[in-house]
């Protein structure tokens, strides 16, 4: 007779996936705890890490806090600089020859929240001479001006301006592995999975190894990457491709070094729009992350490469280019049986707005909180996590969407293409039709788990230079006097934050030399 | 503006230092470090707090002489008017710093700007090449204060390891002016200190942390002190 009870999990696949998962599954279900769920995590020796995804979200200082993570020994082992957004730079419209136009998407909007007072009608009506991003937070101001998030005074994981971290995805992978395994009970195979066994129900009962036996247990996570494995080869699970809606296929890869040793490092993502795609550029602390995501039906390879290039300047030369294949969409079921797939096993959408490892965390928590011990659970938790994180990833997709879309950029068929009303989702388009007459409130987005809620969409719609036209309902809006009042505060707190806080660098050097203090 | 640089029997050997029982350099600083072998005379006059280094980030154990930055209740008209001379403005201006990081040999540093180094007045830092025998003595002094500071660094180690630092903010409340928060100081959680468990408490008796720990604690009392100075 199956057992009733599930108490064995093994996870296939390391890399940031799988040993993200590893870390919150075996903290929340207490692995080290004999009668907690245990944990083993195979791993190929044979298969390189992608590690390209080099962005979190502010989420991602919670996870380490509460896995057990030292702040400062994670940022030292991994590389790891402050992260307070993204600017977008060229994607409003096509860009003058020489010229360059941005904004900011922070991560904060710390003193105006639009969930409690949305600014955006009174900056509609022309409340305040700047820009959306920089009119209603500080955290664009302090972004651009290069300075940190926070001092060396405050405590680890404290914040003055909302931050995640830019990382080597590598050298992550591989502290959250020690971290696992020396601190969290979880168990690691380092050998190929050959054979996945099921039993009569479909369900999965066994791993064969080729170096180390087989591997029992009552579930399976599949962090196998693209290949899926699990959930992909051996359930039969499909894919559901996006590229009608977002072309990107194709990425390749650069790491830049530093001119100079005292160089400033960017504290944030610089997403720059190009002919047939965008370029990521994301400050590490010893190098620089840059790369170009695009579609290869509108560029080809040798093209591609050199517009990779013209970006980064003289610097990229003699510079290795590294190419991967990018295969957007997810898979038609996230869990089936009793397996489950967290990271690009599950689904890929591309590094814009760096929501991976944000998934991987959401996928595993939810996974440890639901987590299915009696055996007769297991349709139940499925069902619901399949329903969420098919809402979650559509509702990435339209945001994703959302940045080419409303661009008024028409210097190639790539955004010609992008602009095509069949190449947007409804739900996106339903949205942007009430948009034109009425600012986005918190009522468009309803969904607890909305993976990108009102003030990103507010942050890309305005800072696109969408147009939303108040003028039928103006007299709604009379609220002026509180706006202005907040504005004024935004440009105080501003000011304040500029004489108080230190450039990134300097921050970094201090972190990486005395470390923050926990309290 | 404190200029250190390591003494050189070359570069510093007409130079003289005269001593200041006044410790002017002291009029204007509200935190004055302390070492843990003093707290216990410290406390009966001055609170001891613990403040992260503004530079650095990591605590330093603190008597506060003030209840806002730039202000020391206890120089007044020309003097210190504590009964209790902190060590550290006994060096002053003479500062030994380690030579490496991991390494045991300190080199002794002067402040240069300071008003008590010149060529005229004072004792002399150097006979011909060498060391004066004051300067000897000078020097010695300052490398003991720098292996306390050591010590002390190891006690507010262990003070963070067993979660016995919580931040706390003074409210001054003083009769002219409105109430106002200090903040910044840290102190010690006499609550945790009661929780802890029997093993860590012994420890903390056979690192003789015990009474420096009950004499911080007793020594906030002393802020009601500056409150009246400040009155």
């Amino acid at each position: 007779m199956e057992k009733q009870t599930i108490d064995r999990v093994a996870i296939v696949g390391g890399g940031t996936a799988g040993w993200l998962a590893a870390a919150i599954l075996a903290k929340k279900l207490n692995s080290l705890d004999p009668d907690g769920v245990q944990l083993t995590l195979i791993e190929s020796p044979d298969i390189p890490i992608l590690g390209v995804g080099e962005g979190t979200w502010p989420t991602i200082r919670s996870t380490l806090q509460s896995i057990g993570v030292d702040e400062s020994e994670f940022m030292r082992e991994c590389d790891a600089t402050f992260k307070q957004g993204a600017e977008f730079v060229n994607w409003r419209e096509t860009p003058l020859k020489g010229s360059k136009h941005s904004y900011f998407h922070p991560l904060s909007a710390v003193f105006h929240s639009a969930y409690d007072f949305n600014l955006a009608p009174y900056w509609l009506l022309g409340q305040s001479p700047q820009p959306y991003d920089m009119a209603t937070t500080t955290q664009s101001r302090i972004s651009r001006l290069g300075l940190a998030p926070k001092k060396i005074t405050t405590p680890s994981y404290g914040a003055i301006q909302n931050y995640s971290y830019h990382l080597n995805a590598t050298k992550f992978a591989d502290f959250l592995k020690r971290h696992c395994t020396q601190k969290l009970g979880v168990k690691f195979i380092c050998a190929n999975v050959i054979e996945v066994e099921q039993a009569g129900s479909g369900a999965i009962s066994s791993l064969v190894t080729d170096t180390r036996g087989r591997v029992d247990a009552d579930f399976f996570v599949d962090c196998s990457g693209s290949r899926a494995i699990l959930l992909g080869q051996a359930l039969n699970v499909g894919w559901h491709k996006i590229d009608d809606i977002i072309f990107n296929d194709t990425a390749l890869a650069m790491q830049v070094p530093y001119s100079s040793p005292d160089a400033p490092i960017a504290s944030h993502t610089i997403a720059t729009a190009h002919e047939a795609g965008w370029t990521w550029d994301i400050g590490l602390h010893n190098r620089r992350g840059v790369g170009y995501v695009y579609s290869s039906r509108h560029s080809s390879a040798e093209r591609a490469e050199a517009v990779l290039r013209d970006y980064v300047g003289a610097e990229s030369e003699g510079l290795e280019v590294r190419k991967i294949p990018l295969n957007l969409g997810y898979r038609e079921e996230f869990w089936k049986h009793n397996c489950v797939a967290i990271g690009m096993s599950a689904a890929f959408i591309e590094p814009l707005e760096a929501s991976a490892i944000f998934l991987v965390e959401a996928a595993a928590n939810m996974l440890a909180d639901t987590f299915p011990r009696r055996r007769a659970s297991l349709d139940y938790a499925g069902r619901k996590f399949n329903a969420t994180f098919k809402l979650r990833w559509d509702k990435s997709i339209d945001f994703i969407k959302l940045h080419y879309c409303i661009s008024g950029r028409r210097d190639s068929q790539y955004w010609r293409d992008n602009v095509a009303p069949t190449s947007i989702p409804d739900s996106l388009q339903e949205k942007l039709t009430q948009w034109r007459h009425h600012p986005p409130s918190k009522h468009d987005f309803d969904y607890a788990f909305e993976p990108f809620v009102l003030d990103s969409y507010l942050f890309v719609l305005y800072g696109m230079g969408f147009n939303t036209d108040l003028s039928a309902n103006r007299s709604a809006f009379s609220d002026g006097e509180q706006a202005l009042q907040k504005f004024a505060e935004i440009d105080k707190l501003s000011e304040r934050l500029m004489a108080e806080l230190p450039s990134h660098r300097h921050l970094l050097e201090k972190v990486y030399r005395f470390g923050f203090q926990t309290i | 503006m404190s200029t250190l640089v390591a003494l050189d029997s070359q570069k510093h050997q007409s130079l003289k230092l005269t001593t200041d029982k006044s410790f002017a350099h002291a009029k204007t600083r509200h935190l004055l470090p302390v070492a843990v072998h003093e707290f216990a005379m410290a406390a009966t006059h001055l609170p001891i707090v613990f403040v992260k280094d503004g530079d650095t980030g990591q605590f330093r154990a603190c008597a506060l002489t003030g209840l806002k930055p730039e202000q020391n209740l206890f120089w007044k008209d020309g003097g210190w008017l504590g009964a209790y001379v902190p060590e550290s403005l006994r060096h002053y201006p003479l500062v030994a710093l380690k030579v490496s990081e991991g390494g045991d040999s300190f080199a002794i540093c002067i402040d240069e700007a300071s008003p008590l180094v010149g060529r005229e007045t004072g004792e002399a830092l150097f006979d011909g090449a060498n060391a004066s025998e004051f300067l000897n003595r000078r020097s010695e002094a300052a490398v003991a204060w720098a292996q306390k500071n050591l010590i002390t660094q190891s006690f507010i180690q262990r003070l963070i390891e067993l979660k016995l630092l919580q931040s706390q903010s003074l409210s001054i409340r003083l009769n002219s002016g409105a109430p106002y928060e200090l903040t910044g100081c840290y102190v010690i959680d006499e609550a945790a200190l009661n929780r802890l468990d029997d093993q860590a408490f012994i420890g903390l008796k056979h690192g003789g942390y015990l009474a420096p720990i009950y004499a911080a604690l007793l020594s906030l009392n002393q802020v009601q002190s500056l409150v009246r100075l400040a009155q």
